[in-house]
């Protein structure tokens, strides 16, 4: 008989797991948590607890449906809650919060299998979702105080063309958005700490941030607000490295961040919606099976493979 | 590029000095029969003889087993089944010690007329010394020599690399016998009719470079070079050895190998490869064997092995006799000074786990480790975060990731396609895996069940 546990080697293993690679996701979370409560005050506070409060009881329920022991120390449901609030705008009724926390944990995550085992984000899912449910509330946003517009940038732009926001104001947060995505720097404190710790490499938000802001450029929209404006930002930084929708090979991640780029921007382009970043990361991320067989490394030089 | 890791090396522990201790011989040995992959020998000798050291007291059985020989004086006290640390069980004959040391006044003396033998003496000679591969895998000497010679060979690549950690065996023997050893190649390249030959070392091991090079300058051996690779792993195992030196890539020769011959195991397949592009490849430990066996007259029945790992009082390399039995060997090494979390044979990436000392020295036994619970325990297992860092780091450049995820679903199928058979065992995807997934144990899992014939269960 195979015995899987204790058969064979090796016998060392490298110094980091699932779990505390999740804890440090959530510290890098910190600094935009931190801005958003700066900037929404209360209103930050009251949805970031409801939407984990949704989740946590979300992940109860799910488990007591599949007969599973609830685990709220792997941090996976906290992780996944705080980058879900963070997304969304600080008007949100606190009531559609608590759904989406909810059915984001129930539906979009422990129906397909558990953490990792989902085909997409369950965040990207559980904020579509919402989209299209409240087309209205979602992209209502409360502004910070001291905002140079009340209107989100993008839209602003899709409007008449022009935005009133500085590149300073738009770094550090003085504009119009969901509570976690509007402060760059914030969010580049997060990175930072996930570049350092090894859960993630430059590479994949530099290329998508890149390949969007280059297409956006291309169609007339600024460069500096596709790259500061919007929650291109802090998708490509949490949400896009990060996760089971994310190919395995090196190159198909590449292509992947290239698809979801030119998604998001078409989307942006030609769609009602005047941020396509959700979109494009949620098709791209669906075609990550098929990036997986594409990439699969040419190794039989010669001999045909049963599935090609 | 193959991507590689820093292991802690832990090797001067038992470096120090660089000499191979002899031990005090034992009471009793229990030498297994089996010491070739998938054959047995037949015992030549019946319970109540006496045996010297060096006796044979084993037939080789065909072609593909070797002679198996006393590692000790005194009389044969049973032949009996025994479990087998590699191949599960094996018929094994106990010597009890006359406390003599009897030998036979020829072995270590040098052999008249050796430099003359033929090729056929020479492979003979091998199959009658129980000469083997001295790696885990057992592959007799006289048969990887022929399957080497149907091809035209051009280099012979002489392997000191010891890409473990603890593992110093073949540097304490590099060391205290370089001359021996390049004698040792020179039978083998002339036996091959290789043109030149290839010491692979990893520079960890400056002074065995540079002790070869002076060696190989006095000799005026022009065809011998030293080639010096970084201590990183896996760069020192073969395939990405034979990528990083030679930029062979014997990946697609393995799968194809695989799929002429689902039988064939990993060495089998690898000998194979290597001989398609003309490289033969040998492990030092074996260099010196021959040496031994053709020039001092002397059969494989002791070997140099290191004892160490954190829990060993007193780490050090020693020359073990074939059967000498794993406690007594510690015993030797005045035991453990805490219980260890596992013993092993072989090295932590690669090795194996000993679950009790009873089992005897092998001819493949080149190390005994002692490691401490908090270095191998093995943390709880989650489900995979599709982190990619197992497709990053496979030397072998498959999908480890995919292949796992179908072999526990038992779709062999579909892991065959996703290159199983390209596998070399070195162990990385579990090593780097933050789920800790058994992903090495599942590829063997996917490749003995492919090699069984079975598709999709």
């Amino acid at each position: 008989m195979f015995d899987l546990k204790t058969a064979s080697s090796p016998f060392l293993h490298v110094k980091k797991d699932v779990v505390s690679m999740t804890w440090l996701k959530i510290m890098a979370l910190l600094p935009v948590i931190f801005l958003a409560v700066y900037f929404f005050r209360f209103s930050a506070i009251e949805r970031l607890t409801v939407v984990l409060v949704g989740a946590f009881l979300g992940e109860i329920f799910s488990r007591f449906l599949s007969a599973k022991k609830t685990n709220f120390l792997s941090g996976e449901a906290l992780w996944e809650g705080l980058l879900l609030a963070l997304l969304l705008p600080a008007s949100l009724p606190l009531s559609i919060c608590f759904t989406g926390g909810f059915l984001m944990i129930l539906f979009f995550r422990e129906f397909y299998g558990g953490p990792s085992q989902n085909i997409t984000s369950p965040v990207l899912a559980a904020l579509l979702f919402l989209i299209v449910s409240f087309p209205i509330l979602i992209f209502d946003f409360t502004s910070p105080h001291e905002v140079a517009s009340e209107l989100h940038p993008y839209l602003q732009w899709k409007i008449d063309g022009t935005y009133v926001e500085s590149l300073g104001q738009l770094f550090i947060g003085w504009q119009a958005g969901s509570m976690g995505t509007i402060s760059i720097l914030a969010c580049l404190l997060g990175g930072s700490l996930l570049l350092i710790k090894k859960i993630m490499t430059w590479e994949m938000p530099f290329i998508y941030l890149g390949i969007y802001s280059l297409v956006n450029f291309l169609w007339g929209f600024p460069f500096e607000l596709s790259l500061f404006g919007g929650n291109a930002f802090f998708l490509a930084v949490f949400i896009l490295p990060m996760g089971s929708h994310v190919p395995h090979e090196r190159r198909a991640r590449r292509f992947y961040c290239i698809i979801a780029a030119v998604l998001s921007s078409l989307i942006q382009r030609y769609s009602f919606y005047y941020d396509g970043n959700v979109f494009g990361m949620m098709i791209a991320s669906c075609l990550t099976p098929w990036l997986n067989r594409l990439y699969r490394r040419k190794i039989e030089e010669g001999i045909p493979c049963a599935s090609n | 590029m193959v991507k590689t890791i820093s292991l802690e090396g832990k090797k001067e522990s038992s470096l120090n000095p660089w000499t191979i201790k002899r031990l005090k011989y034992p009471a009793r040995v229990s030498i297994p029969l089996r010491q070739t992959l998938d054959h047995s020998s037949i015992p030549c000798v019946k319970i109540g003889d006496h045996v010297r050291v060096g006796q044979k007291i084993a037939e080789p059985d065909d072609v593909h087993s070797v002679a198996v020989h006393a590692s000790l004086s005194g009389k044969i006290k049973g032949i009996e089944t025994k479990p087998h640390l590699l191949f599960g069980s094996s018929v094994c004959i106990d010597i009890e010690s006359d406390e003599k040391i009897e030998k036979f006044d020829f072995i270590g003396s040098e052999r008249p007329g050796w430099s003359a033998f033929s090729e056929a003496e020479i492979l003979q000679q091998f199959q009658n010394d129980g000469l083997v591969e001295m790696d885990e895998d057992l592959f007799a000497l006289h048969q990887k020599i022929n399957i080497i010679k149907e091809t035209d060979i051009h280099t012979l690549v002489i392997d000191i690399c010891e890409a473990e950690p603890y593992v110093t065996a073949d540097h304490a023997l590099a060391m205290s016998h370089p001359v021996e050893i390049l004698k040792g190649a020179e039978i083998l390249r002339k036996l091959i009719n290789a043109e030149k030959v290839v010491f692979v070392v990893q520079d960890d091991k400056f002074e065995v470079s540079e002790l070869l090079k002076s060696k190989i300058y006095f000799l005026k051996w022009s065809n011998y070079k030293v080639h010096t690779i970084p201590t990183k792993y896996p760069l020192g195992l073969l395939v990405p050895m034979m990528k990083s030196v030679f930029n062979e890539n014997l990946i697609p020769s393995l799968i194809s190998l695989s799929r002429k011959n689902p039988q064939d195991s990993l060495p089998i397949r690898q000998t194979k490869a290597l001989a398609e592009k003309g490289y033969a490849h040998h492990f030092m430990a074996t260099v010196f064997a021959v040496y031994e066996s053709i020039v001092m007259q002397k059969p494989l029945y002791e070997r140099a092995m290191t004892l160490s790992g954190e829990c060993v009082i007193e780490p050090k390399n020693v020359w073990a006799p074939l059967g000498y039995l794993f406690k007594d060997i510690i015993k030797e090494a005045k035991g453990f000074m805490r219980e260890p979390g596992e013993i092993l044979m072989g090295g932590p990436m690669q090795g194996r786990k000993v679950s009790h000392l009873d089992f005897p020295v092998l001819k493949a036994t080149k190390s005994l480790l002692g490691l401490p619970k908090e270095l191998t325990q093995k943390k709880a297992e989650e489900a995979c975060n599709h982190c990619g860092d197992c497709v990053d780091y496979c030397p072998a450049e498959i999908s480890p990731v995919m292949i796992t995820l179908a072999a526990e679903k038992k779709l062999f199928k579909e892991a065959r396609d996703w290159g199983v058979e390209a596998c070399i065992e070195c162990g990385l995807c579990t090593y780097v895996c933050p789920a800790n997934r058994p992903m090495a144990n599942l590829l063997k899992f996917a490749k003995q069940n492919l090699r069984q014939g079975k598709k999709n269960v």
